[in-house]
């Protein structure tokens, strides 16, 4: 009886660490699943690790969320509000290949409320 | 053919000496702002130096002005930058920013300085003595994680 139950309790904790490698493709910070949706179509092209761009990864590369400092995370979201409520992002010369990567209005106020609510949420507010 | 040529340098100065006539703004704010950086966080004086030598030519209501800056297109160009640099970062308005603000301001120093961004290259090709060197970048950068650092310590206020 007692083996069974440790060996219960070892697979359960091998099956944790397994699954924290094998869901590892999800990016770090807390998205909620649309939003998720709209970065994998317009942004994780150029701000991850596989990206081709190094300036994109420098400037914001969602593989490394988790070294970030909470201070970069706070500044990165506020930018990413930022560069999409201006159209700055995805980048004008892309969007003229692959226009259907725009951002529509509904997507815009998604994708700043998750940032909003973060970067409150790290400032220790809630 | 000679006669042409001539003319078009002609033309081409007299352009360049009625350009002189148009000028843009100064930008030349004369007291010190008491929303400025140095009296809103810990600025040691060594820092305040190194920022005012190399950033608040466009990062703040007082830019100085050398003789060649204020040759027209030039003085244009300057003052392109100044409009810029002064909407994303104002170093004499840095008290009157939000706290996450003036987090996201100085984790944008840090990273902008480290990544030879800021100061603009186009700046300090002329202004040499705006360059930073690594121990002068480390201590910006040093300084700047810290004080963003304590303000995130310091609770969710405004
Ligand atoms: C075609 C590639 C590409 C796509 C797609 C793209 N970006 Fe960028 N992004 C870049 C590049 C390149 C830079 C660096 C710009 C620079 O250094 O001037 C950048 C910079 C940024 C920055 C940094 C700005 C700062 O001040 O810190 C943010 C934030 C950003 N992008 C967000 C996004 C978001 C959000 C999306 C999706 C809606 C997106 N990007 C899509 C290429 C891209
Ligand atoms: C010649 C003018 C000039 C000088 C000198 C200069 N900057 Fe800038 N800076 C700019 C301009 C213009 C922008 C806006 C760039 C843009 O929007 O793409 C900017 C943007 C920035 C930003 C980005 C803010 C944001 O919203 O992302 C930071 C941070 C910054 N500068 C820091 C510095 C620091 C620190 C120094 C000194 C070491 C410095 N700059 C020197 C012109 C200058």
């Amino acid at each position: 009886m007692k083996k069974l139950i440790v060996s219960l309790a070892v697979s359960a904790i091998l099956l944790l660490v397994f699954q924290s490698f094998v869901f590892k493709t999800a990016p770090a910070p807390d998205i909620p699943a649309d939003v998720n949706e709209i970065l994998k179509t317009s942004c994780y092209g150029c701000h991850t690790q596989e990206s081709s761009s190094k300036k994109a990864k420098i400037a914001l590369n969602f593989d490394k969320w988790d070294d970030y400092k909470d201070t970069k995370k706070i500044s990165k979201l506020d930018a990413i509000c930022e560069v999409i409520s201006k159209d700055k992002m995805p980048p004008e010369k892309y969007l003229k290949d692959s226009p259907e990567k725009a951002l529509s209005d509904d997507q815009k106020v998604a994708v700043c409320s998750w940032t909003d609510k973060e970067a409150t949420k790290l400032m220790g507010g809630n | 053919m000679r006669k042409a040529v001539k003319i078009a340098g002609l033309i081409l100065a007299g352009a360049f000496f009625i350009a002189q006539f148009i000028q843009p703004d100064k930008n030349l704010q004369e007291q010190a702002s008491e929303h400025d950086l140095v009296s809103t966080l810990e600025v040691p004086d060594q820092l305040a130096n190194l920022l005012k030598n190399s950033c608040y030519d466009c990062h703040s209501n007082h830019t100085r002005y050398p003789w060649y800056s204020k040759i027209s297109p030039l003085s244009w160009y300057l003052y392109k930058h100044i409009e810029e640099g002064k909407e994303a970062l104002n170093f004499s308005e840095f008290g009157l920013l939000e706290k996450r603000k003036m987090i996201s301001g100085l984790s944008g120093v840090c990273e902008l300085i480290e990544s030879g961004s800021m100061p603009l290259v186009s700046f300090t090709l002329i202004h040499r003595d705006a360059r930073l060197d690594e121990d002068e970048q480390r201590i910006i950068c040093e300084w700047s994680e810290a004080e963003a650092g304590k303000l995130l310590k310091s609770g969710p206020g405004s």
